[in-house]
């Protein structure tokens, strides 16, 4: 099966006066059509900028792209920008962290929905005022919001958090794109909307038969939604592989520290929560060898001199790291 | 909406009665007397006196407060001292003039003013940034009068491209229509006249219009830098939008707020500010009768004309008020 996204080797740095911040330093991740992959990693380890990359959406100056995102075999990065509108909103969606001031506050929401339908038809016969508004009207009505033909008229302004996320996938899948990013879609919502909307937004793929990359630092939710994951840390993906598969055996030492830091139920009260020490490395002054090197309880002296290249391990699963953990043919050191 | 208007319109009548009684205050209070100006310093003493009597000048100020007050409701501003003639029909014949000025001004102003904005923050730290930006600098520094010679010295008088003052050449005034000749030539399909009262309206409009095309520039450069940081900005992008239609549509059309506001302040000082270009360029206005009357002491015509002008400009206010609430749907008037 050909992949629907093949980003390879992706380095999206900011070159901001002197410096160089390597936001995204080498990432290779591949979605299959339908899919739901999950990535995961904390705050500033380049998910979202990477998601921004696909779309181009980040200012250039000052990001710089290099690698590869191939998307059906087309190199987005190096296609004219003509090319990436066509493909933005029609093919890739995204849908973004804030809700409340992701959507123009000048325009009605049907309005804007509809406006997505409209300028995805240039080439293939002009869709009617009409016939794009009815389409809005039926995302809205599919996204679960009640009263969809009066809400289409009301601004942004009239509708809470949890309703304009809502408005923000039913504009993202409008058009019946190929492929949703979803950028921390709950992050800034109450958490009993954000179950419901994570529902929607994997029910509504399904439907749509869109793959779905979920950028979150919730390994909750992970757990919950994708069938695959792959975990970031400063600037590249360290780890990948099946979600159970994952959280069962962990290969990658950060993975495992993710994975503990968890609070569970069936723990015994006193326990205290597993911490990983130390603090993520200056993305301007990334170390020679591995970046996780200085936070690992397994460091050896080869993990600070090389870095070590993501590779296939265990079948399925790819690690980054020189002394995987968990192997089921070798033993940690 | 239409209970925010109407409280707004009542509104209009305290500000009002403010800037009658602070004209008429600064005329009466400061000046000198305008019975000895009219009869030159030679004048006998009971010749000013008889003069005072004859225009009221003896009665007690708050009398004479409320005569002009009960004039003016009524549109009556009273005669000039100097020429005898009603002052309300000379405001009435000049304000067309003041007009079609300030409403070429501020034309002029919000195209070059918020296009060499818009293409300063989209292409931010460019050469036409830093250039626009330099221009805008002197246009709010550069006093109107100065610019508005160095104009005439070198369109009409160097050059003699354009026409130094007035507002049409002689018998060229096309039939009264709405009094504004651009306007009226076109109704009456004079374009000879039309062509010639253009002309005559370039040098003055663009001169009065510089301060104001100076201040929407770097206005709408600040607000449209801050709009297209915005989410929706972004989401707009992710949903294929060519650049031009992120900008206009979605970026400008939030930043025009604060500019409409300027807009509608920058409206009301060039309908009355314009004493200066107009005096320049002999534009047969507001302003330029303001300051005739000024220099011959003719406190009614002050008071009239000043009156009007600041009917004017708060009038201009309700106007931008109300527009708020069309673009932006999150001001409600109730």
């Amino acid at each position: 099966m050909t992949a629907l996204l093949e980003i390879k080797n992706l380095q999206t740095h900011f070159h901001i006066g002197k410096r160089v911040i390597k936001a995204v330093d080498g990432v290779t991740i591949s979605v299959q059509p339908g899919e739901i992959l999950a990535i995961v990693g904390e705050s500033g380890c380049g998910k979202s900028v990477t998601a921004m990359s696909i779309m181009r959406l980040l200012p250039s100056p000052p990001a710089k792209h290099s690698g590869q995102v191939l998307f059906e075999g087309h190199d987005i990065l190096n296609m004219p920008m003509e090319d990436v509108q066509n493909i933005r909103g029609k093919e890739i969606s995204m849908i973004f962290q804030e809700p409340m001031t992701s959507l123009n506050p000048a325009y009605k929401i049907g309005d804007q929905i509809a406006e997505t339908v409209r300028v995805h038809h240039r080439d293939g016969g002009k869709v009617s005022k009409k016939a794009a508004w009815d389409r809005a009207v039926e995302m809205l009505e599919k996204v679960g919001i009640p009263g969809a033909a009066q809400r289409a008229r009301q601004y942004p302004h009239q509708m809470s958090g949890g309703m304009r996320q809502r408005v923000m996938i039913a504009m993202a899948l409008a058009c019946n794109p190929k492929l949703l990013l979803a950028d921390e879609p709950t992050t800034a919502l109450d958490v009993t909307i954000q179950a419901q909307i994570l529902d929607l937004i994997r029910d509504l793929a399904q439907e749509f038969n869109t793959a779905l990359v979920l950028i979150t630092h919730d390994l909750g939710v992970v757990a919950e939604m994708a069938q695959n994951m792959a975990v970031m840390y400063a600037g590249r993906v360290v780890e990948q592989g099946a979600v159970a598969d994952v959280f069962d055996r962990p290969h990658h030492p950060y993975t495992a520290g993710l994975l503990d830091s968890i609070p569970r139920l069936d723990g015994t009260k006193k326990q205290r929560l597993h911490t990983i020490e130390g603090m993520v490395p200056d993305l301007a002054h990334l170390p020679q060898g591995c970046t996780f090197a200085d936070r690992c309880e397994y460091g050896q002296p080869l993990c600070r001199q090389k870095k070590p290249e993501l590779q296939a391990v265990d079948g399925d699963r790819q690690v980054a790291c020189h002394y995987p953990l968990n192997l089921t043919g070798g033993v940690h050191p | 909406m239409a209970k925010y208007i109407v409280r707004r319109i009542l509104l209009l009548f305290p500000v009002l009665f403010g800037v009658s009684l602070a004209t008429f205050m600064v005329m009466h209070l400061f000046t000198t007397d305008p019975a000895e100006i009219i009869l030159g310093q030679h004048a006998t003493t009971e010749r000013v006196a008889a003069l005072r009597e004859e225009l009221g000048l003896n009665k007690p100020i708050y009398v004479q407060y409320a005569d002009y007050l009960s004039d003016a409701v009524r549109g009556d501003f009273g005669k000039s001292v100097i020429t005898k003639t009603s002052i309300s029909d000379e405001l009435m014949k000049r304000f067309p003039a003041t007009l079609e000025l300030a409403l070429a001004a501020i034309f002029i102003a919000s195209v070059a003013g918020i296009t060499a904005g818009v293409i300063s923050a989209v292409k931010q730290n460019s050469i036409f940034d830093y250039g626009s930006m330099v221009a805008a600098l002197m246009g709010v520094s550069m006093p109107i009068f100065w610019l508005g010679l160095m104009m005439i010295i070198v369109f009409s008088v160097t050059l003699g491209w354009l026409p130094s003052s007035g507002r049409i050449s002689i018998g060229m005034t096309p039939e009264h229509v709405t009094g504004l000749y651009l306007l009226d030539s076109l109704i009456t399909g004079d374009m000879e006249a039309f062509s010639d009262a253009l002309k005559h309206l370039i040098l003055p409009a663009v001169a009065l219009g510089s301060y104001s095309t100076a201040i929407i520039a770097r206005m709408t450069r600040a607000t449209m830098l801050e709009t297209i940081r915005q989410d929706y900005i972004r989401t707009a992008r992710a949903k294929g939008l060519s650049e031009k239609v992120v900008i206009i549509k979605h970026a400008l059309r939030n930043a025009l707020i604060p500019i409409v506001t300027v807009i509608g302040l920058q409206m009301g000082s060039l309908l009355g500010g314009a004493v200066l270009t107009e005096t320049v360029f002999s534009w047969p206005g507001i302003g330029s009768y303001v300051v005739e009357g000024i220099m011959a002491s003719d406190y009614p015509r002050v008071q009239g004309a000043v009156l009007l002008i600041g009917t004017i400009f708060v009038l201009v206010n309700l106007v931008v008020d109300i527009l708020y609430s069309v673009l932006d749907p999150r001001i409600q008037h109730s």
